[in-house]
């Protein structure tokens, strides 16, 4: 059973240079009460997918192709529909603290804001000293100190790691059935870092829940995920299981992040890196995107665009296994 | 948190305290640049062309304006603080008494002017905002565009002519129909007066009156207000957190009056106090059309009349009245956001 | 577009619009020339510009040379001409396609001659409140401390007289010309800049970069010049174009209480209001010079909003 299944979507932005499309044809099913790490560098799309998914993209921005949460279409879905499936159905927590909390109002309100919408959906009347006091246990949850001194604090009050356990807590308290996580853990101490995601991970068990951890971090993303889906440049390059993908990777883009981690084994050596950088989406390359940077690259690769193939249960965008005639 | 907000309004009156201060210096020094010799301040002092020497000197002496220039201002400001201006040049009497009734009736339209003002700014704003980039958002920028690019005296001409001249709707001059007897002065206020001694025709003729005087400065105004509420408005729309209030579940109702409206009118206060020393600005040129009398009219004819004191003393009150509206605005700003009072 | 695509801005702010790597102050350029309302309010005041520049040196040079005529050779109609009453109050016609004054003056040639004042005013007013208010301003943010809370109060006690007021009790005490206009409109004119820049230098301050270029030893002068000044200015800018606007409103209502240009030399302010004695029946009389003065400040508003819609990024979105 998906939770949520993508089907061709493609997001498009309007700009002054005229029109970008950030997410290309992307296909992609998300299993209930599973994790995907959705890995990317920056400009790869990857908070893109998470506002088409919720349908809070820009007002330059605009989605076509399919978006299905469960047996709902969502990007035909009247807006008082989507409304009502954000929060409890969909839930996002946002990659930049700074920005992701009211700055007017306390802590406090604004959990409980939340807890007033989930009450709401289940015929409940909002008790406020229950709703403080659920609050409180999610906010002790995401192992802020002094819960009590940190709902009447204002959110400028707050340090970046702060605020992203804080909009965590809000994300634990709607209990989403899908909860899109872009970056959550990048403001946190390792430590810290390790136990949200062990709290994510609770959730998911008790709940069924299913995360789609977005990040560029594939160390953290394979720490977390059951599936790891590669985006470069608004493409999917390698989608599969997490233990197949960080073993053996396929793509060479992936084997070139898995290269780039400082491991043991390599101490002797240099530390590796990608040469070059993501493309511009006004300049993307001809054929396949990542061939500029791509070690193995090849005279097909400049002309035309691999499509996906399944390779061991896996599924790879690349020349190296797309054996289908030339074009 | 409530000891932090008394802090900071304490600091804030001081800052007014010293801006006033400074104030009444400027001024001061502005007059000594341009008079720096005593006969010269003794002559407009005279405000007349025809005077001996021996006059000059008396007047010196009176005003004490031989005195070392620290000395001068010392007094005036001991003064000042207790409300003496010192006499009027041309009708010799305190200049106070003058200025007492001149104004509340500059205060009263230009507060009613000021609020219609951000009515109409904000709503048009939002509005914009909400829709921008479309045929709303287009039209309010056109509206805007005209209402403000047109000096003040072209719109209350115009308003003049056409509501008062050709349309006889609305009186074309005067605070209130001289023909009715005034209230007794309570509170020195008109519209109040009138309103608790229970003298509705003259707070009807006084109301009036005020609707040209009004639309006037609140149409010239309002363009800015727009604007920013405008960019403030597009701006938190854009903001993560009004996302996660949607993200929330919240409906667009909720979102748009806890999160967005909070937050974009922030800017909003302090232009409102800006805002307010322009309607006073424009309340020179409307009230001399308008024959309105209140102290932009008493200000314009005393420049007329070269009534030095005048000048000086409605100066230092038109300034003394922003100086309270900005720090009004900073209080209201602090009530709002919480993020400057706990600094 | 290549250019613009392989660029680098050399403000080296790579801080760009939707993730596209162009930097802003291009995105800035592309946007002001092809908006349609950034075009519109370039092209009024453009011509107006250029059109002052043109007859303000004529005028210059009549009055260098001292050959009067000179002021008007590119006019239609002699500006000062005198008092004609065979041709007062004529409605437009192709000789006179504004109309004359009650003078019998051509009003489209007053107008034209005018127009150099107008532009002088806002440029010398804005500019120096630029100049004056933006080191102020800068100094105090980045020092800080006594000299930034004196200069703020200051400041504030400047901003608190309204600017007309000021300038008319200034023009009872320097007198009513033209350059006394000037000066009062400068001492009302530089608080606001001094307050914008320095709310622009505090932000700069904490970006870091302050830090990096002095960590290089760069001499503080040209940190304070080079860095903070020319970064603060970009969201100045956009109010600079909008206050030329403001500069000539506030300048036609002094003319219109009889400060500043004094007659027989034509205003547009001035052109405004005595037109309006002579509402409805001589409505070409008010109508061309209220209508210029509006054209010229919604020049000037358009460019303004353009310009702040481009600088603040959100033109493109993430």
């Amino acid at each position: 059973m998906n939770a949520i299944t993508i089907r061709d979507l493609s997001v498009f932005y309007r700009t002054p240079f005229g029109m970008v499309k950030v997410l290309d044809g992307l296909d992609a099913d998300f299993e209930e009460g599973r994790t995907v790490g959705v890995v990317g560098e920056s400009g790869s799309g990857k908070s893109t997918l998470g506002f088409a998914i919720t349908r809070l993209l820009p007002p330059a921005g605009s989605a076509k192709g399919s978006i299905r949460f469960y047996d709902t279409e969502l990007l035909s879905l009247p807006q008082k529909r989507m409304r009502e499936i954000r929060g409890t159905g969909i839930f996002m927590v946002m990659q930049d603290p700074f920005s992701s909390l009211n700055p007017v109002k306390r802590v406090r309100d604004q959990l409980i804001e939340a807890l007033q919408v989930k009450y709401e959906r289940r015929g409940e009347d909002l008790d406020v000293p229950r709703a403080e006091k659920e609050a409180l246990k999610r906010l002790s949850d995401v192992k802020l100190p002094d819960p009590d001194l940190m709902m009447l604090k204002y959110p400028h009050q707050l340090s970046g790691g702060q605020i992203q356990r804080v909009v965590i807590a809000m994300g634990l308290l709607l209990e989403p059935r899908v909860m899109i996580a872009d970056e959550p853990t990048s403001a946190l101490d390792v430590s810290i870092q390790a136990q949200v995601i062990a709290l994510m991970k609770e959730l998911q068990q008790n709940y069924g829940m299913t995360l789609i951890f977005v990040t560029h971090d594939l160390a953290v993303a394979s720490a977390v995920s059951d599936r790891i889906l590669i985006l470069y440049a608004g493409k999917m390059l390698e989608f599969g299981d997490v233990e197949g993908v960080i073993k053996e990777p396929l793509h060479p883009y992936t084997q070139g992040l898995l290269k780039s981690f400082p491991a043991g084994s390599y101490k002797d050596h240099e530390l590796y890196s990608l040469k070059g950088m993501p493309p511009s989406f006004f300049d993307l390359p001809p054929g396949c995107r990542f061939s500029p940077r791509c070690p193995y690259v090849f005279d097909r690769c400049t002309k035309e665009e691999p499509r996906l193939v399944q390779v061991n249960g896996r599924l790879v965008r690349c020349f190296l296994y797309d054996k289908s005639a030339e074009q | 948190m409530r000891s932090n907000f008394f802090f900071f309004l304490v600091r804030r009156a001081i800052n007014a305290f010293v801006t006033l201060l400074l104030l009444i210096l400027l001024v001061f020094v502005l007059i000594h640049v341009v008079l720096p010799t005593p006969e010269a301040m003794a002559k407009v002092y005279i405000g007349s062309t025809h005077y001996t020497q021996s006059e000059l000197q008396s007047v010196i002496v009176r005003y004490g304006l031989d005195q070392p220039i620290y000395v001068q201002f010392l007094n005036y400001l001991a003064n000042a603080l207790s409300g003496n201006f010192g006499m009027d040049s041309l009708y010799k009497v305190p200049e106070m008494q003058l200025l007492d009734k001149f104004i509340p009736i500059t205060l009263e339209f230009v507060v009613v002017a000021i609020f219609l003002q951000v009515v109409i700014g904000v709503l048009t704003g939002g509005l914009a905002a909400l829709y921008r980039g479309k045929a709303v958002d287009w039209g309010i920028k056109a509206l805007y565009l005209v209402s403000w690019a047109a000096p003040v005296f072209l719109w209350a001409t115009l308003l003049q002519f056409g509501f008062a001249y050709d349309l006889k709707l609305l009186p074309s001059m005067n605070v209130a129909n001289p023909l009715l007897t005034p209230p007794k002065p309570i509170t020195g206020y008109p519209l109040i007066d009138s309103a608790l001694e229970g003298d509705w025709s003259y707070f009807d003729s006084l109301l009036q009156h005020m609707v040209l005087p009004v639309l006037a400065i609140a149409i010239t105004g309002f363009g800015l207000t727009t604007r920013m509420m405008r960019s403030s408005s597009i701006e938190v729309l854009d903001r993560d957190y009004v996302r996660l209030a949607y993200m929330k579940g919240l409906s667009g109702g909720k979102v748009f009056f806890g999160t967005v409206f909070r937050n974009a009118i922030i800017p909003i206060i302090t232009l409102t106090a800006v805002q307010f020393g322009f309607a006073i600005s424009g309340a020179v040129v409307i009230e001399d059309i308008f024959l309105y009398k209140g102290m932009g009219f008493f200000l314009y004819q005393s420049v007329v009349n070269l009534d030095y004191v005048a000048i000086l003393t409605t100066t230092i009150i038109i300034g003394i009245s922003v100086i309270v509206a900005n720090f009004v605005a900073d209080v209201l700003y602090a009530l709002v956001d919480p993020r400057v009072r706990l600094e | 577009m290549d250019i613009i695509k392989k660029a680098v801005g050399f403000r080296g702010d790579v801080d760009a619009a939707a993730n596209t790597g162009v930097p802003q102050n291009l995105t800035t350029w592309y946007y002001m020339f092809h908006k349609k309302e950034a075009v519109t309010g370039m092209a009024i005041i453009v011509v107006f510009l250029v059109w002052s520049a043109l007859e303000g040196t004529m005028q210059a040079l009549a009055y260098y040379v001292r050959r009067p005529n000179l002021g008007w050779v590119l006019l239609p109609h002699d500006p000062l001409a005198s008092p004609n009453p065979a041709l007062s109050l004529r409605p437009p016609s192709l000789a006179y396609p504004f109309g004359t004054n009650l003078n019998g003056q051509d009003i489209l040639s007053r107008l034209l001659y005018a127009a150099p004042k107008d532009a002088a005013a806002a440029m010398v007013v804005v500019f120096s409140a630029v100049v004056i208010g933006g080191l102020l301003g800068v100094m105090a943010g980045y020092y800080g401390g006594w000299t930034d809370e004196i200069l703020m109060r200051v400041t504030d006690a400047f901003l608190a007289f309204p600017g007309l007021v000021l300038a008319i009790a200034l023009s009872m005490l320097i007198g009513p010309g033209f350059d006394s206009v000037l000066i009062s409109l400068t001492i009302i004119w530089w608080p606001i800049y001094a307050r914008l820049f320095r709310g622009q230098t505090l932000t700069l301050k904490y970006r870091g970069f302050v830090e990096v270029s002095r960590l290089f030893g760069v001499s503080q002068l040209r940190v304070l010049f080079k860095h903070i000044f020319m970064n603060a200015i970009d969201p100045v800018l956009a109010y600079m174009a909008l206050d030329f606007g403001t500069v000539i409103l506030t300048y036609s209502t002094l003319a219109f209480l009889g400060i500043g240009i004094q007659p027989p030399y034509p205003e547009w302010g001035s052109m405004s209001s005595d037109g309006l004695s002579f509402f409805p029946s001589a409505w070409w009389y008010t109508l061309f010079p209220s209508a210029t003065i509006l054209l010229v400040v919604i020049g000037f508003i358009l460019v303004g909003d353009s310009l702040q819609d481009a600088l603040s990024g959100r033109v493109s979105d993430r």
